[in-house]
């Protein structure tokens, strides 16, 4: 009798204690934050070991995946390449040309490096919040706010940096917010992620002329993600929702680059202008 | 020294139902690589938490249950204290039935975990829609909840595997 009397206190005791988690928990407090990163932290290297066999039976299906579509591709990249070396030509003049251009202009452009590639350890395992943990972390020189990417596009940004872990907001989340443009207009918009595959274009100007297919570029506003790196493009547009179909598979991700992206300090440049032009005068 | 051999029998009948939640956690967060999958992973926690509730609740006491839960939010990215919350809501129904459980054969068994995962399902939707103060798609949850029932009838082969080779019916 008392045994079960301990037992339904120690139950309400307990629910209470989760309940005022799910209200309190939540409102950016550094405790339970540090809480959070300190246990993934902790798990990060088992989940590496248990995620053994998954990484192997995967690395299988895709090399006797290859295997099959060895003739095929190779043809296909056969054709490609003569493709690619003309447009090899092309672009490097483009380069050239955007290069003096710049000059010209006295453009300054922020500074763009990869910190880390990081493995991807663990999923949610809900259809409700899409992020992921990776095994790199403040040891690496990971900060809070860092935009992701792997090779074909953005993927997301960190949110909690442990010492040797990573949770990468996914773009696809309801909580993610990214300010991007349209590649053929340079419009700014905002990517809004609603949980689904595929985000929403928000804020996107009346008169604005969407088409599916068109390309959808990071803007840079926000100081957060580098301008001009590639989101996806426009799938669908329906009852004035856009959305865009993103270029990185957010299923299939291995490996990932955690971007530094410093701005122009344009106040630096200034001076850096200024005190040249007295030293001329001198 | 028979004493201590069966201290040693009931370590391990203590360890085992709160190790292979762990466990469960740990499949359920991994990086399948599948489109979707991540959207219909089966609730395999809430499978293991009513099996071992229903057969040996001794072995899985509130503080275990909320430990699992707390450890599936983090690890998940999810809000701290959702899933300790519904898991302990389960325990304390099965737990209180817990008798007129155990006597039903496995088909009646099933059926009530049908019932308790549609149930949690609601509710996980519910709560994560007011969480967002958005309503979310019932759709992927749904799912979640056929999946987890499929499932039931493997976990609950393993376990009860399990539970004959250590012997935990406490």
């Amino acid at each position: 009798m008392v045994k079960k009397l301990n037992g339904k206190i120690s139950t309400a005791f307990l629910i209470i204690l989760s309940l005022f988690l799910l209200l309190f928990g939540q409102k950016n407090i550094k405790a339970v934050d540090q809480f959070r990163v300190s246990v993934e932290g902790f798990f990060v290297p088992i989940l590496e070991v248990t995620a053994f066999p998954i990484r192997s039976v995967d690395a299988a299906f895709e090399w006797a995946g290859r295997l099959v579509s060895a003739f095929n591709e190779n043809e296909h990249l056969r054709e490609e390449n003569i493709r690619l070396r003309k447009s090899m030509i092309v672009a490097s003049q483009v380069v050239i040309d955007n290069e003096r251009l710049k000059k010209l202009l006295n453009i300054r452009e922020g500074k763009v490096t990869i910190i880390a590639s990081s493995r991807i350890v663990a999923d949610t395992g809900s259809p409700f919040f899409k992020s992921t943990l990776i095994n790199s972390g403040t040891e690496d020189g990971l900060k809070k706010d860092q935009a992701v990417a792997n090779e074909y596009g953005v993927i997301g940004r960190t949110i909690n940096v442990g010492a040797s872990s990573a949770r990468v907001l996914f773009v696809t989340d309801i909580n993610s917010r990214v300010p991007v443009k349209f590649s053929k207009n340079g419009v700014n918009m905002i990517l809004a992620g609603d949980n689904s595959s595929y985000p929403l274009l928000n804020f996107l100007p009346d008169k604005s002329d969407v088409k599916v297919g068109d390309v959808i570029l990071t803007s840079g506003q926000g100081k957060l993600f580098p301008p001009d790196l590639l989101i996806g493009h426009v799938i669908k547009i329906m009852d004035g929702r856009v959305k865009v179909k993103l270029a990185a598979n957010l299923y299939r991700l291995n490996y990932v680059s955690i971007l530094n992206y410093e701005i122009a300090d344009l106040s630096v440049q200034h001076k850096q202008k200024i005190n040249l032009e007295k030293k001329k005068k001198h | 020294m028979i004493i201590e051999e069966k201290k040693r029998i009931y370590g391990i009948k203590a360890i085992l139902p709160f190790l292979s939640c762990i466990i469960l956690v740990l499949i359920m967060v991994q990086s399948y690589k599948i489109s979707n999958l991540t959207n219909l992973m089966p609730f395999l926690t809430l499978i293991a938490v009513y099996q071992w509730a229903v057969y040996a609740p001794r072995t899985m006491p509130p503080i275990a249950v909320f430990l699992i839960g707390i450890l599936q939010d983090i690890l998940s990215g999810g809000p701290l204290g959702m899933t300790a919350l519904f898991l302990l809501i389960v325990r304390f129904i099965v737990v209180g039935q817990g008798r007129k459980l155990l006597g039903q054969d496995f088909l009646f068994n099933w059926l009530m975990f049908l019932l308790i995962t549609f149930a949690y399902a609601l509710l996980n939707w519910l709560i994560v829609s007011l969480y967002y103060d958005e309503w979310q798609s019932f759709l992927f949850i749904l799912g979640q909840a056929i999946f987890t029932a499929a499932f039931f009838p493997i976990i609950f082969m393993i376990f009860n595997w399990l539970r004959e080779i250590f012997n935990v019916k406490v």
